[in-house]
């Protein structure tokens, strides 16, 4: 709210300032007058005085002539008498005349005008005198005749008209000076006067001033005072003016005041007005002074219906049972009397059309002087609230009535161990009563296994503990000890943080398990046993081994047999599963290879397979998994044969194995019938077949997928099924993988290019190296390879079946030329051959490349194992490659060194079944192969082909024998013989001397 | 080669015998209990011992340890039979010092092979 706004740029003329002004002023005005009137009176006296003072000159000097005459007189007289009376006034008039002129002198000095004449005067006067002395003397001296001579001379008759002349002249100028000062005198009179009555007007006029401020101050608290008077009534005030004194001051302040009341009135009203409580206020009689909205509301009435009416007999004089209640017992009332204040829970009050309003109430008496002149009562309906409160008396009485009946042991302990709660099934379990428990720490509870320190064991415990269910053992109050299974929790409350679990006696559970247990070894012997007999007793008779038996009985008998193999299988499967289930079945867990896993698997299925004309498709894998190797056949057999069951005729079963992040999946897919979508998951359950009629037609025992279920999640990992009705099914399971990048890093940046007419060897082919980490670029035909080799730096390039009907020559010629890449012969990776890779492999290594590549190509293969029948040394690698293909495209699988060294290390590393070895190697290396290799009494019996550039002497053939031995001399050799000598030393174990 | 057969079960004997003998051509000698496999073994001196484990009374481990104990018999080796295919019984058996394990149910056409087949890898 604004302020008028005060001046700022003036002196704040405050009330007493102004007062100050109206006294100071006139006073200050009558003081100048005083003073102004002062002057001019001085001024007014001065001028008389000048003008008397130049009367009393006039008159001086007319003395002074008088005297002077006095003195002519006195002197004729005497002179002319002789008479001494002339002689006093002379006397007298000579002695009187110098004080005369004196002051005449000094009259006329004290004038400030000039006043020559009076000088001259004066001097006149003098000389008149001092002619009369000498007169005067002359007569004395009895001069009479000069005395009278002197006289009659007249000098000082001229004198004195001299004298007389100058007094004329001088009283002329006196007079008029006298005139002229009695004029200033009058004007000075007149000026006075008038200076008076205009003094005396502003005087009058000065005294109004104070009258006009006075009534300006008058004039605005009259004002104030009617703005006061304006707002009791509630009218808007007037503008009071600007101001800056103090008048203004309070006429500001009033307005603020009344603004603040206004808003604090306003913002009661409001309170007033959305308070949800209900509020009223009653007087000293106990009758509705005021009400507020939500009292009308919750009341039923409206403000202006009950105003004035006494609230007791209206809401509060009936109790919620119809019996009255009158005004005495009432403590409503009493706030009022007694002038106390009055609360109250739970109260009835009676609405406008009579229902009851259940209510909690606070009232207050107003006080004035001590004494109370009314009251104020606010009251909310507290209906939701009782609703609330018994809802929670409900709930609570219904959770602990859940605590108290629970079977299960329920204990809540805060956080350092102290009991806080127990249930009765607690009680039960552990053999205290309640009071034994409740503040009790839990080390009470804990085994003696748990000493010397009970609580870092709880502590511990707690730690394993929380969040899960697991098995510990506690003790009972009669000392026992058994087992109990603990879920534990923490919850918070506003009380703070506590723990609780939820036990339960376990000791009869572990007694069945015990007894289960017992009970599946004993029923495995139980069952085993007799099957034992029964399998043998048939498989004897069926053997034909206790004598013949006719073609019926036969088949009768191997009815039997094949149904107590399948009884057989069906205990076995039980008994796995039951042991895979209760997680007793103990994987042997290690590191194998995928692909022993699934060779061994293939191979074990494959009778059955070639008997239902279905071929199985195992793929080239470098993975390797960790887990059970025999139960993950276990599990590949089962998918494997299932696969083959339900496929057709003549189809195949194809495997393959791929890595996903830390899994290794094995997928089994077949062309079969396929799996309703409503039976994936059901499938794995036990003896769940897709159809009812499979146990009967397809055999098994409908347990095998749910062990395989169980073995794979034994492993920690998964088992599914991808299929659609009639269009076949992948099985699918997945089993941590183990790292397939050895430690040593084969050069990423080499791409290697794949040139493959077959899609299913070129992805085989691609998987391989890339497990590796070599980016693979692979084109099916020629054409595709060329842009491939000039778009990458490649060194390396693998050619398996040559494309489009080139033969592998031209292929080779055709690649050399375009990228001056040269051939070199790789043996077959040993575990690797098989369908999915092409009968050969032509190896193209560009010259320029490093020889890393090669070696790290060659080490992979001896990762992988050594196998390879034919194991060829030679340093010319291009001949190397000559040989190799001419022996792979025999089928027989070779390995490559390059040098002594290596076919050594080779050699021992597994030996092959034939070496062939080129004695031209460098620095002699050829002979110390031999020579190394004769030590091992494994590798002195191998067959050896000795390749050489020169004839050798029979000594030197002599030295160089391991087991059957050959010699071939390089330019003389045809490639025929080479294969014959090849042959010859792989098929015989006899050494049989032969110059070539 | 002569086998002795130790099983309480008569009808295993049996079957094992024939398959023994008729399949494999080894001579048999079969006892019923632990104690009757001892003497038998001291006095037929086999070739190698087929000793069931799950046996009332001695056992087949009781058994082979008094096999063991007697200078007589400590070298004959010992194939337990057990009807438990555990990995760790199979390891348990061993590590107590059998030449070889063999699960029932056995096949009796193949028996004498296994036997063989454990002796040589002796």
């Amino acid at each position: 709210m604004a302020e008028p706004a005060a001046p700022r740029s003036r002196i704040p003329l405050t009330l007493s300032r102004k007062a100050l002004l109206i006294v100071a002023l006139p006073l200050l005005f009558q003081i100048l007058l005083v003073v102004a009137f002062h002057a001019m009176k001085q001024r007014y006296d001065e001028d008389n005085r000048w003008h008397l003072h130049s009367h009393e000159v006039m008159a001086q000097a007319d003395g002074v002539l008088r005297l002077l005459t006095e003195v002519e007189a006195a002197l004729r007289g005497y002179v002319l008498t002789g008479d001494p009376d002339f002689a006093k006034p002379y006397d007298r008039a000579m002695r009187e005349m110098p004080a005369a002129l004196a002051s005449l002198q000094v009259r006329v000095q004290e004038d400030p005008r000039p006043h020559e004449s009076a000088g001259r005067l004066a001097e006149l006067a003098r000389q008149r005198l001092d002619a009369a002395e000498e007169v005067f003397i002359l007569k004395d001296t009895a001069a009479t005749e000069k005395a009278a001579a002197a006289i009659r001379t007249g000098q000082g008759a001229e004198l004195m008209d001299e004298f007389r002349a100058e007094m004329d002249r001088f009283n002329t100028e006196e007079q008029q000076l006298a005139a002229d000062r009695r004029a200033a005198v009058d004007a000075s009179r007149v000026r006075l006067n008038r200076f008076v009555l205009v003094a005396s007007g502003l005087t009058l006029l000065a005294a109004l001033t104070p009258l006009l401020l006075v009534s300006g101050v008058a004039r605005r608290v009259e004002a104030l005072a009617q703005n006061v008077r304006r707002f009791g009534a509630g009218e808007p005030m007037r503008p009071l003016g600007r101001g800056t004194d103090e008048i203004a001051e309070l006429d500001r302040a009033l307005r603020r005041l009344t603004e603040d009341l206004a808003s604090a009135s306003r913002r009661l009203t409001t309170v007033l007005d959305s308070m949800g409580e209900g509020l009223y206020q009653i007087d000293r009689q106990g009758r509705l002074v005021y009400m507020n909205p939500a009292a009308e509301r919750l009341l039923g009435y409206r403000l202006d219906e009950i105003r004035g009416q006494p609230m007791h007999e209206l809401i509060h004089n009936r109790a919620p049972d119809g019996t009255e209640r009158p005004a005495a017992t009432c403590p409503l009332v009493g706030v009022v009397r007694d002038g106390v204040v009055q609360r109250s829970t739970e109260d009835h009050f009676v609405r406008k059309d009579g229902s009851l309003l259940t209510v909690q109430y606070t009232s207050a008496p107003i006080l004035s002087d001590g004494r109370a002149t009314g009251a104020v009562l606010t009251f909310q309906d507290s209906t939701e609230r009782q609703r609330a409160e018994t809802a929670l008396r409900e709930s609570e009485a219904t959770q602990r009535a859940i605590v108290e009946n629970m079977l299960g042991g329920l204990i809540v302990t805060e956080p350092s161990g102290f009991v806080e709660l127990v249930n009765p099934a607690a009680e039960t379990i552990f053999g205290y009563p309640r009071e034994e428990l409740v503040g009790q720490h839990l080390s009470l509870l804990v085994p003696p296994q748990a000493a010397p320190d009970p609580r870092v064991y709880l502590k511990t415990a707690a730690g394993k503990a929380l969040g899960r269910i697991t098995e510990w053992e506690g003790r009972r109050k009669n000392g026992e000890v058994f087992p109990f299974e603990l879920s534990m929790f923490e919850f918070h409350t506003n009380t703070g943080r506590h723990f609780a679990g939820s036990v339960r006696d376990i000791s009869e559970r572990r007694e069945v398990e015990r007894l289960k247990k017992e009970f599946l070894s004993t029923v495995s012997h139980e069952l085993r046993t007799p099957l034992t007999s029964l399998r043998g007793s048939l498989g004897l008779i069926s053997g034909g081994v206790l004598g013949d038996i006719s073609d019926e009985a036969r088949e009768v008998v191997e009815i039997a047999e094949r149904n107590c193999v399948r009884l057989i299988g069906l205990v076995n499967d039980i008994l796995d599963l039951e042991r895979l289930e209760s997680g007793r079945m103990e994987l042997r867990l290690e590191e194998v290879t995928l692909s022993s896993i699934l060779q061994r698997s293939a191979e074990s299925v494959m009778g059955m397979a070639s008997a239902h004309g279905v071929s199985i498709k195992v793929p080239a894998t470098l993975a390797r998994v960790r887990g059970d190797a025999d139960r993950l056949v276990q599990v590949v057999i089962n998918l494997l044969s299932n696969a083959v069951k339900f496929s057709p005729r003549d189809g195949a079963v194809t495997v393959s194995a791929l890595t996903a992040g830390p899994w290794v999946e094995v997928r089994v897919a077949d062309r079969g019938r396929g799996v309703p979508a409503a039976l994936r998951d059901a499938i794995f359950e036990r003896f769940k077949q897709v159809e009812a009629s499979d146990a009967r037609q397809k055999g098994g025992t409908g347990l095998g997928l749910a062990i395989c279920k169980a073995i794979v999640e034994q492993h920690g990992g998964r088992i599914g099924v991808e299929s659609e009705e009639g269009r076949g099914s992948t099985f699918w399971f997945r089993v941590p993988a183990v790292g397939v990048l050895t430690e040593r890093q084969p050069p990423q940046d080499v791409p290697v290019v794949i040139l493959e007419q077959r899609p299913e060897c070129r992805a085989a082919l691609t998987m391989l190296l890339s497990e590796r980490g070599h980016p693979v670029v692979a084109a099916a035909t020629l054409a595709e390879t060329v842009p491939a080799l000039g778009a990458h730096a490649v060194s390396l390039l693998l050619l398996g079946t040559p494309p489009g009907g080139l033969s592998a020559r031209e292929c080779r010629e055709g690649l050399r030329g375009v990228a001056g890449l040269e051939p070199l012969p790789i043996s077959a990776l040993g575990e690797l051959s098989h369908p999915d890779l092409p009968e050969t492999l032509m190896v193209f290594l560009a010259r320029r490349s490093e020889d890393s590549l090669l070696k790290a190509l060659q080490a992979d293969a001896e990762d992988e194992g050594e196998t390879g029948d034919v194991l060829l040394v030679d340093d010319d690698q291009a001949l190397l490659g000559v040989l190799a293909r001419q022996l792979l495209q025999r089928g027989i699988s070779v390995r490559v060194a390059t040098t002594g060294r290596e076919a050594v290390r080779r050699g021992l590393l597994k030996p092959p079944r034939l070496l062939v070895l080129d004695l031209g190697l460098p620095d002699g290396e050829g002979s110390d192969v031999v020579k190394q290799l004769q030590q091992d009494p494994r590798l002195a019996t191998l067959p050896l082909l000795v390749y050489t550039g020169r004839d050798l002497s029979r000594e030197q053939e002599e030295a160089l024998r391991l087991g059957p031995t050959r010699f071939l001399t390089k330019s003389r050799a045809t490639d025929d013989q080479f294969l014959a000598l090849v042959s010859d030393l792989m098929g015989s174990p006899s050494p049989t001397e032969e110059r070539a | 080669m002569k086998i002795l057969i130790i099983d309480d079960e008569n009808d295993i004997r049996r079957i094992a015998r024939l398959g023994l003998e008729r399949v494999g051509k080894m001579e048999v000698v079969d006892a019923g209990s632990g104690p009757e496999g001892v003497e038998k073994a001291r006095a037929e001196k086999p070739d190698a011992v087929l000793l069931d484990v799950m046996m009332p009374g001695q056992d087949g481990p009781a058994t082979l340890q008094s096999l063991r104990s007697d200078p007589l018999t400590a070298s004959i080796p010992v194939i337990f039979l057990t009807a438990k295919a555990l990995t760790s019984e199979v390891e348990r058996l061993r590590s107590l010092g059998a030449a070889g394990v063999l699960t029932k149910p056995f096949d009796a056409m193949t028996l004498a092979a296994q036997v063989r087949a454990v002796l040589e890898a002796k």
